[in-house]
């Protein structure tokens, strides 16, 4: 269905264009402030049934959510600061060039330091601890938005004109 | 022979992205369903785990490096596959008596009936329960739920593409060029 990456398009990776690219951080990040603020939107609200929709993606145990007007919300704490991260990630790094191998590591420690906050609550070692999921999702959410805009950003790049990219694909090579 | 009767081969190693797909989406699957069966949400470790097995798979077989896009690519055909088959799947079981749709909306019901008994709106709630009681509501809320799980399936694909796609390299990536 695709190509590999050859030299050229790794090279675009590199060489992102910021000015195009640059607003498709500012969209995804408007994204999930706005999905923040639907989640609390939905707390205040009082809307069960829309709340329920997010037991998709989230236990919504009321014990590990925050709480709006004695409500809890219908993510718990690590999703809503995985959310923050994602939303503030996407604007950084538009403007943070980092290396990715270095963000590689950092999001291998980020996962182990999270199963780590996991196991250690599950042994029993500490109970409830809002602020290790809050600081573990954030960094979480943070990291893994370097790499989700450098591919958005190139994924962008690559269908921005929908006639080069129809031509590229499907008529190259060919003469007549 | 005239060239309208010659066929096309393909070259041997043109990489072909399906069969890693296929194994990304049979874990995104079998994970899906085993977590209706026993009704215990695995939220979006599933969908990121298909994501992931679908790159390496990929990245391992031809042993190239693939870019953050073409990954985020992989990731959400991915997991659309898995997810969208898992969502009919476990829809077929419903009908068949597993965990039926009565069963959720008496979940559901007694959310809105505990919510209610906080907020004081019982009137409303009431409303909405007798709703969700009737005929109408099992179709209402099969759509929705099938659309909830392609945004939840598009959005971890991307995560779990973007991922695998810096994380699994098999091959030098490219200098980055000179300025």
């Amino acid at each position: 269905m695709f190509a590999i990456a050859d030299s050229e398009s790794l090279k675009k990776s590199f060489v992102m264009d910021d000015k195009r690219g640059r607003w498709v951080g500012f969209a995804v990040s408007g994204l999930f402030i706005g999905l923040i603020s639907f989640v609390g939107f939905v707390a205040v609200s009082g809307i069960p049934i829309v709340g329920a929709f997010f037991n998709e993606i989230c236990h919504q145990v009321p014990d590990r959510c925050y709480h709006i007007h004695g409500i809890a919300l219908p993510v718990c704490v690590r999703c809503i600061w995985i959310y923050l991260g994602l939303a503030t990630g996407h604007i950084l790094f538009i403007y943070w060039k980092s290396e990715t191998v270095r963000i590689t590591r950092a999001l291998i420690g980020v996962i182990t330091l999270m199963i780590l906050d996991v196991l250690l609550e599950k042994l029993g070692l500490y109970e409830n601890w809002f602020w290790s999921r809050a600081v573990t999702g954030s960094l979480f959410g943070l990291i893994v938005s370097h790499f989700t805009l450098l591919g958005l950003r190139e994924l962008y790049c690559e269908f921005t004109n929908p006639f080069t990219y129809v031509r590229s694909k499907f008529f190259s090579g060919r003469t007549h | 022979m005239s060239d309208q009767n010659s066929f096309q081969v393909e070259p041997i190693d043109k990489p072909d992205d399906f069969q890693a797909m296929l194994m990304g989406a049979a874990i995104v699957f079998t994970l899906g369903i085993i977590s209706f069966l026993v009704q215990f949400p695995c939220f979006c470790l599933p969908q990121i785990a298909g994501a992931l097995v679908a790159v390496y798979w990929f990245t391992k077989k031809y042993k190239v490096t693939i870019s953050s896009g073409k990954g985020i690519i992989l990731g959400i055909l991915t997991c659309l596959l898995g997810g969208v088959a898992a969502f009919i799947a476990a829809v077929i079981l419903q009908q068949f008596g597993i965990h039926t749709f009565e069963e959720t909306v008496a979940t559901l019901s007694e959310k809105i009936r505990a919510y209610g008994a906080k907020s004081g709106e019982t009137e409303q709630l009431d409303k909405i329960i007798d709703w969700l009681n009737s005929d109408s509501a099992q179709m209402v809320l099969i759509i929705a739920s099938l659309g909830i799980t392609l945004v939840v399936n598009t959005i971890c694909g991307v995560i779990g593409g973007a991922i695998g796609a810096a994380v699994f390299k098999k091959a030098p990536a490219a200098p980055p060029p000179a300025e």
